[in-house]
């Protein structure tokens, strides 16, 4: 499962903010398989990879608003 | 006496011919740095000769590049990656990668141009991480096969193949998905990965008669990182048109 929100920020990050970033995702997700975020559209897509559960999107969703992130979605992917 | 102006233009033909893969394979494996490197593992030099070939001379169209980078991890870490383009950062991201895994980062650049420098930045957190394959291949999107003349009737797609094709190192691929034709700029939801005509299409300016899925579709200026504990590399690609057959309806 892979879900994206915009971060409204398009910022290139230099490789210790991303190490920081990475510590950061990682500790709140501990399913977290990997991450990538664009600086040109400010999008982080998290990747969950086989893990998908709908109550787990909906508290993303939840948080997401809570920090001002827009939702883009979640998509389950059928092989990794 | 009247002269009767013909309604369609003849058949037209359209072969594309596709460069095969650019594949690297190092004798020897570079160790992967802990930090960011300066110089990129994997770059690349857009040129004349990397693009698609084209039988007829064809209207707009939006080149994308399909780039693979590999290589082991032995102790279980992160990957970190940054995709750049004339040196200016594209993406980024992170990736676990088990004990004793290959990884593979399959990052797609969308709309480059001959001269476009496209690289792969790759560190990880583990010092005995390498880094010993990569390969290239560029493909077009957004086709407009005639310029004035818009809507085709009929429209063949008579030619489909996957692409690329990666033979070096222990390839294996994990998805391939056909393009999508475009309507009026609307998508038909038919992914096409086998030949498939259409009574007419009307290709307009932002996606003309298809756009491919990787690179365009899903996940342009964005890369996924695959891992496999046998193969390296392990690639998703796309189907590609190789041939397009249609007559041009002049209204």
């Amino acid at each position: 499962m892979i879900l994206t929100v915009d971060t409204g920020i398009k910022k290139d990050l230099t490789a210790a903010e991303m190490a920081s970033l990475d510590s950061k995702l990682r500790n709140r997700f501990p399913k977290l398989v990997g991450w990538t975020y664009s600086p040109l559209t400010g999008e982080l897509s998290l990747d969950f990879g086989e893990y998908a559960d709908e109550q787990f999107v909906k508290e993303c969703e939840s948080e997401g608003r809570r920090k001002r992130v827009e939702f883009l979605g979640a998509v389950r992917e059928w092989e990794g | 006496m009247g002269r009767l102006t013909p309604i369609f233009t003849s058949r037209k033909l359209l072969n594309i011919t596709y460069q095969s893969p650019s594949e690297t394979l190092l004798p020897t494996p570079e160790t992967l740095p802990t930090t960011e490197p300066a110089t990129p593992q994997v770059g690349y030099i857009v040129g004349s000769g990397d693009l698609p070939a084209f039988g007829l001379s064809v209207y707009p169209k939006v080149w994308v590049a399909l780039i693979f980078g590999a290589g082991k991890f032995v102790t279980a870490g992160t990957l970190s990656w940054r995709m750049k383009k004339n040196g200016s950062s594209v993406n980024t991201g992170t990736a676990s990668v088990a004990a004793n895994t290959f990884y593979t980062v399959n990052p797609r650049f969308y709309d480059i141009a001959v001269g476009d420098v496209l690289e792969i930045a790759l560190w990880s957190n583990q010092t005995d991480s390498n880094y010993d394959y990569k390969a290239y291949q560029i493909q077009a999107s957004r086709i407009i096969v005639m310029g004035k003349i818009r809507l085709l009737c009929p429209c063949n797609f008579s030619g489909v193949t996957p692409a690329p094709v990666l033979t070096q190192g222990n390839p294996s691929l994990s998805e391939q998905w056909g393009f999508y034709p475009y309507h009026c700029d609307t998508i038909i939801l038919l992914n096409i990965s086998s030949a498939k005509t259409f009574e007419s299409l009307y290709a307009k300016d932002t996606y003309g008669i298809l756009r491919l899925y990787y690179a365009d579709y899903n996940t342009p200026n964005n890369a996924q990182v695959l891992t496999n504990a046998t193969y390296r590399p392990r690639y998703n690609r796309n189907f590609v048109p190789t041939q397009i057959v249609c007559r041009g309806l002049i209204i």
